[in-house]
């Protein structure tokens, strides 16, 4: 039960990345590799402001406009490429992985930094089993962040904007709609949403390569989620955090712990793409 | 004999039949026209007897053997050549080397012999290009050959798809609309090329094409596609004279001065000015 | 005259680039790059003078190669020795990227198998390391084959994906673990000897594998040029048209990843064999990820693009490290990275090949000029 707790906890981090790759594969066609790498950006940030004794709140304000600041180059650094294919501009932000990793291991070196939580320690005994504050937290932080989401899509006319840009650039464009504001306001969403995510699962510890490898993870869960349905990938994110924390309490697998989530998340990826319902050649010869 | 044979094919996508119970032979030495208004089905036709599209229901023969569970290399392999209605050329190579993709299977040596110039490489490679040579010589090609594909103006490429398909030395070819977006002075060059192919290579031909010129002037017997069905079949001439296919391609009491009427001399020089009956229907 | 040249412009390339570009958005490197064009008056056709000066490139990196380690202070050689291994894998991306089409971000993976495999055959099994060494690449084929069957039914972004995950998975499981491969402590590797010659030597085994590499190039070129490349190119430029040409898709795809695997595997057995020592993080995804991304700058489209890849990777970082601190140098050099795929999408490797068509096209005119016509 514990670590079904921890599963959906996790399954929550994972969920968030997600959502942010999928908002921003959706409205700018632009799969994210340096998704990860944004949120460790922002999770060293947070950790180096507490370390300068800044209070956990104000840390993480700054941090979070930072991971916002981070959405925007990154935003204007691809314009030269919009109308390049696909892959070239994910080839583009494994670049910018790259980037950000040595970016990263230049400013505060590869060793692996202390983070505090953004919870009290501690937590709740129900029925037996312990429910730490910070997977209560997490978890909240999560949903409420899902529920702001929904209403800032259904609601807000730059929400609206984003879904109408995300279904149709071109009939969007014609109604008027600011398209160039609308990618920066999407990586700035998806920017911040990785910057959470970051802060949030690198407490007690902090490490950047596992931080930016996290995108694996979340492209896992944003297929689950077909990479278009939000609520989809909400559950897929949770599905996937439980399905690499569960097996790994099982004592034949615990020593292998590390090792679950990487391949769990490959198999998905590779079955859910390998097994879409159409995958004729006809239909493949028109995908880049 | 039947050198190409569909029984019975049927394709539905999400509920539409695209295809429903069609049923088309092509025999040795035969040129037989696929015709019907777009949207007929004539391409998903194409697809499933190439094996790029798997039909919920009915075989494909070619030959004696039944190909319908095999892949598009294999039927490729085993003598089905096929060019497209938009010029599927290889972008980045030149004339020859598009048409020695055609010659692929006319010679086995692998990559390992290739790599470390084997003498089967080099042999091989010496039959593969002497065969292609003989193609676009016939083809009027052969100057043309070192020219990057992309670079000829569409006539021209369509030649090379077509000595593409030759390489294969095929059994059969399918041609899906060879004379689409081709100049008017160009298209009866291409009518005297297909006629010299079948004479020179004794290659089978089944063509879908809009052109009823060209349908007249060449094909053996002809069958027409509606809405996924077939709605004739016969000689060239059985069939334009067929009300139902009048009708479907140009509506009641239409007049297309494209449509070879009954009266015209030899069916190849139609109406003056005749434009293709395709672009109307759009 | 001058209708294939590339860089001269014609009307015709223009209208007909935007149908030819691949899933990268490069124009399709010319398969066989040759030009026609009649003699002219001194009977040296086009063809041939471009011939000429492919050929006057390549004895002329060769020289350099050859000569460089003799002309750099000594602390370079193990430089220029570790740029070679980096251009293997160059070659190897080369060769499934810029042949076939197939983008895989876990070429370090396959390094991986061959650096392991190598120690295990040099030291465990005492095999000499002529034998071991395309052993070492073998052993990397199957692991290649596993990495492209998504590719049967993948392309372009969601390839790249898979291959991802792919890495990712190998380096958590056998790459992490003790006995396989000693996890975090990794296996040593010693230079080799050679036929009694030792190549312990920085010198010595920089032109080890320098031969290497010349072989393995020259592999690769036949392989483009002949049959084998032609089906490649096809599948490239056209699947549909490929398989409808009797091209089994699925032979050829997997055949790219087994020689890709192969060519990285020997990469990284050398690379062991250089460092002394290997472990975890000598083959991790960051790498996979630098190769390609490098080798898409550099350009795939030919064999001797590869040679960027290495002189990126691993002599431009360090003959500016005086002026720019580690790290800090591969930021910028990322950022340039980035600004240079905007700029050029069909890499370095391409953009020298125009300047190679513009300076050819200069000579042409310059003998026009000269009352040759």
């Amino acid at each position: 039960m514990t670590s079904l707790i921890l599963g959906l906890a996790t399954g929550s981090i994972y969920a968030l990345m997600a959502l942010g790759v999928v908002i921003v594969y959706k409205a700018t066609g632009v799969l994210n590799f340096a998704h990860g790498a944004m949120g460790m950006m922002a999770a060293f940030l947070f950790s180096s402001l507490t370390l300068r004794n800044l209070p956990v709140g104000l840390a993480l304000l700054v941090a979070l406009l930072f991971s916002a600041g981070l959405g925007v180059a990154v935003a204007f650094a691809l314009r030269p490429l919009r109308r390049a294919p696909r892959l070239t501009r994910a080839i583009f932000m494994l670049g910018m992985l790259a980037l950000l990793q040595n970016l990263a291991v230049s400013i505060w070196g590869p060793k692996v930094r202390m983070v505090p939580s953004l919870f009290p320690s501690g937590g709740l005994r129900i029925f037996g089993f312990v429910l730490g504050y910070d997977q209560m937290g997490i978890m909240l932080v999560a949903a409420g962040l899902v529920i702001a989401l929904s209403a800032f899509f259904r609601l807000t006319k730059l929400g609206v904007g984003i879904r109408a840009v995300s279904s149709d650039q071109d009939a969007a464009a014609l109604q008027g709609i600011n398209v160039t504001r609308i990618t920066i306001v999407t990586w700035i969403l998806g920017s911040v949403l990785a910057g959470v995510a970051g802060i949030m699962i690198s407490s007690p510890a902090a490490d950047i390569f596992s931080l930016t490898l996290l995108v694996i993870q979340a492209f896992a869960a944003a297929l689950l989620g077909r990479l278009t349905s939000l609520p989809a990938t909400l559950v897929g994110g949770l599905v996937l955090g439980v399905l690499t924390t569960v097996p790994a309490s099982f004592d034949a697998l615990r020593p292998h712990a590390q090792t679950i989530p990487p391949v769990v998340s490959f198999l998905l990826i590779v079955g859910i793409l390998m097994f879409r319902s159409d995958s004729s050649l006809i239909s493949r010869a028109g995908e880049a | 004999m039947s050198i190409l044979r569909a029984v019975g094919l049927g394709v539905s996508f999400k509920g539409l039949h695209a295809l429903e119970d069609v049923s088309v032979e092509v025999h040795e030495d035969e040129i037989v026209g696929l015709i019907g208004p777009n949207g007929a089905g004539k391409s998903t036709c194409f697809n499933c007897l190439t094996g790029l599209l798997d039909p919920d229901t009915g075989t494909v023969l070619l030959g004696e053997e039944d190909v319908t569970a095999l892949p598009p290399h294999e039927r490729a392999r085993l003598g089905m050549g096929r060019t497209f209605q938009t010029v599927q050329l290889f972008g980045g190579m030149t004339v020859e080397e598009n048409v020695l993709v055609g010659s692929h299977n006319r010679v086995a040596h692998g990559i390992v012999a290739d790599g470390l110039r084997l003498p089967s490489s080099r042999s091989g490679e010496r039959i593969a290009r002497a065969e292609v040579r003989e193609i676009l010589e016939l083809l009027d090609l052969w100057e043309e050959r070192d020219r990057p594909a992309r670079t000829l103006p569409l006539g021209e490429q369509r030649k090379v798809e077509l000595a593409r398909s030759l390489a294969q030395h095929p059994r059969v070819l399918l041609l899906d609309e060879p004379l689409a977006g081709v100049s008017r002075q160009a298209k009866q060059g291409t009518v005297e090329t297909l006629r010299r192919i079948r004479r020179e290579f004794g290659v089978s031909l089944l063509v879908i094409e809009h052109d009823m010129r060209l349908i007249m002037a060449i094909t053996d017997f002809v069958y027409v596609l509606n809405a996924g069905r077939l709605l004739a079949k016969g000689t060239p001439e059985e069939v334009r004279a067929n009300r139902e296919v009048i009708v479907a391609y140009l509506g009641e009491g239409g007049e297309d001065r494209s449509w070879p009427s009954a009266g015209s001399r030899g069916g190849s020089r139609a109406a003056a000015g005749g434009a293709d009956p395709g672009p109307r229907r759009r | 005259m001058s209708a294939g040249l590339r860089g001269v412009g014609t009307g015709t390339e223009a209208d007909t680039r935007g149908h030819d570009e691949d899933a990268l958005g490069m124009s399709a490197p010319e398969q066989g790059r040759e030009v026609h064009g009649a003699p002219d008056a001194v009977g040296v056709s086009e063809a041939a003078l471009r011939r000429g000066m492919q050929l006057v490139v390549a004895g002329g990196s060769l020289a350099v190669a050859v000569l460089v380690p003799f002309l750099l202070p000594r602390y370079w050689t193990f430089v220029l020795l570790a740029a070679v291994t980096t251009m293997i894998v160059g070659l190897s991306i080369v060769v499934l990227t810029g042949f076939v089409g197939q983008i895989s971000l876990c070429q370090a993976t396959f390094m991986g198998v061959g650096a392991y495999a190598s120690a295990r055959l040099t030291g465990d099994a005492h095999l000499p390391f002529l034998i071991a060494l395309p052993l070492a690449g073998l052993a990397a084929v199957p692991v290649g084959l596993l990495a492209g069957v998504p590719a049967l039914r993948l392309k372009g972004l969601y390839l790249a994906i898979a291959t991802l995950g792919f890495g990712a998975a190998v380096q958590a499981t056998l790459f992490s673990s003790k006995t396989l491969t000693g996890g975090f402590s990794g296996v040593a590797l010693e230079r080799p000897t050679v036929f009694g010659i030792s190549f312990a030597s920085d010198l010595r085994y920089y032109f080890l594998t320098l031969v290497v590499l010349l072989l393995l190039m020259a592999f690769a070129a036949n392989v483009k040029r002949g049959r084998s490349g032609r089906a490649f190119a096809a599948i490239r430029d056209g699947e549909v048209a490929a398989a409808a040409s009797g091209i089994s898709l699925a032979r050829y795809k997997l055949t790219a990843f087994g020689l890709s695997a192969f060519i990285a595997g020997v990469g990284g057995s050398l690379f062991g064999h250089a460092m002394l020592s290997v472990n975890t993080s000598s083959f991790d995804i960051f790498h996979s990820i630098t190769f390609v991304t490098v080798a898409i700058i550099a350009g795939v489209g030919s064999v001797g693009a590869a040679v960027f890849t290495g002189l990126m990777v691993n002599i431009l970082p360090k003959a500016l490290d005086r002026v720019l601190p580690g790290n800090l140098l591969l930021v910028i050099f990322s950022a340039g990275m980035l600004v240079q795929l905007a700029v050029a999408p069909d890499g370095i490797a391409g953009q020298m090949r125009r300047q190679q068509d513009a300076v050819l096209s200069w000579i042409l005119r310059r003998r026009r000029v000269s009352g040759r016509d």
